[in-house]
């Protein structure tokens, strides 16, 4: 075989070889939102509204955005539901606090653009929940008069030790 | 002005009718019991445990009067729809006030039966109404187990346990 024919078929085969299977291709691996993990932060969200004497409604959505847990307290307004869950995908999504988003949209024009997108919402009470950098999961309340991200964090302190 | 007797019974009959149209006497407000997100967790919550003791990964919903959600459970590795499916079986259950597996029948026996068509309406078993004495205030769903009667199982079990609770 000349070297030439030899060189163009090594060339083709690196070429094709990592397209084809790479031998380094390898599976995500990743710690995901557990149904007990996220029941733990709604309702620990909520109590501590509900201690501070406020109905509200709580969302914990994971890492493509579906809700895992939802929970309506006793009197909380209807709206109160819907806007937990794009306050919990506001922050899952674009991986801030909503209260930041909502800043954002003031002096950045992109930001005003996104909260158009279907369940997006610029109002603070949605957090987004980490496990070292990787964000997976949201939470979001709804209902109290300006302390939604407090009991949010509530909730999320009541899990810290499991968030890692 | 001087008001004769014909004068005066118009006026009574339009004074009686205007009263009985703005407050009647016998207006009052409805007195009725609603569901608790205590309650209502604790339904969710021990359909949950009871299918996923069985090895079955499900998702729960309990709407409550309005059809309204209250308590929404993605059980860990649950299908993707299970969620939505137990929320419309649950939102069926309460509607019709009837398992949603009685809507199953109703189809069978009447294929014409449009109610199916409405949103979130569904005719597939798993799904109890919450009563107290013969008014609905509710419904579980439960979806994920290999067939709705294992689902209406699972459901069974959060209604026996806060049976106390609703009466």
């Amino acid at each position: 075989m000349p070297a030439k024919k030899l060189a163009f078929g090594l060339f083709t085969a690196a070429l094709i070889l990592p397209l084809a299977a790479p031998a380094h291709a390898q599976l995500i691996e990743r710690k995901d939102m557990s149904y007990p993990v996220a029941l733990a932060i709604a309702q620990g969200a909520l109590e501590d509204c509900k201690t501070r004497g406020y109905p509200v409604s709580v969302v914990v959505v994971d890492r493509a955005g579906a809700n895992i847990v939802t929970l309506r307290a006793d009197g909380a307004g209807p709206h109160t539901m819907e806007n937990a869950r794009r306050k919990a995908y506001t922050a899952l999504t674009f991986k801030m606090t909503s209260e930041d988003f909502a800043k954002a949209m003031e002096s950045n024009p992109v930001r005003r653009q996104q909260a158009t997108l279907p369940g997006v919402i610029g109002i603070p009470g949605g957090v987004p929940v980490k496990v070292g950098n990787d964000v997976i999961a949201g939470v979001g309340l709804s209902g109290s008069p300006g302390v939604d991200e407090p009991c949010v964090r509530a909730g999320l302190a009541k899990v810290a030790d499991q968030l890692k | 002005m001087s008001a004769s007797p014909a004068r005066i019974a118009v006026s009574a009959i339009a004074l009686g009718l205007a009263a009985s149209l703005a407050t009647p006497a016998h207006a009052e407000l409805l007195a009725r019991k609603d569901l608790s997100l205590d309650t209502a967790l604790m339904i969710a919550s021990t359909a949950a445990a009871t299918c996923k003791a069985q090895g079955y990964k499900v998702s729960v919903h309990i709407v409550g009067r309005t059809g309204e959600v209250l308590v929404a459970l993605r059980g860990d590795n649950a299908s993707p729809h299970t969620f939505e499916n137990s929320m419309r079986k649950a939102y069926t259950a309460r509607t019709f006030r009837v398992p949603s597996g009685e809507i199953v029948k109703r189809v069978k026996e009447n294929p014409q039966f449009a109610g199916v068509f409405l949103t979130n309406v569904i005719a597939t078993q798993g799904a109890l109404p919450i009563t107290v004495g013969d008014d609905v205030i509710g419904a579980v769903g439960v979806s994920g187990a290999p067939g709705g009667d294992k689902d209406e199982a699972c459901a069974k079990t959060g209604l026996d346990k806060v049976a106390d609770q609703l009466k």
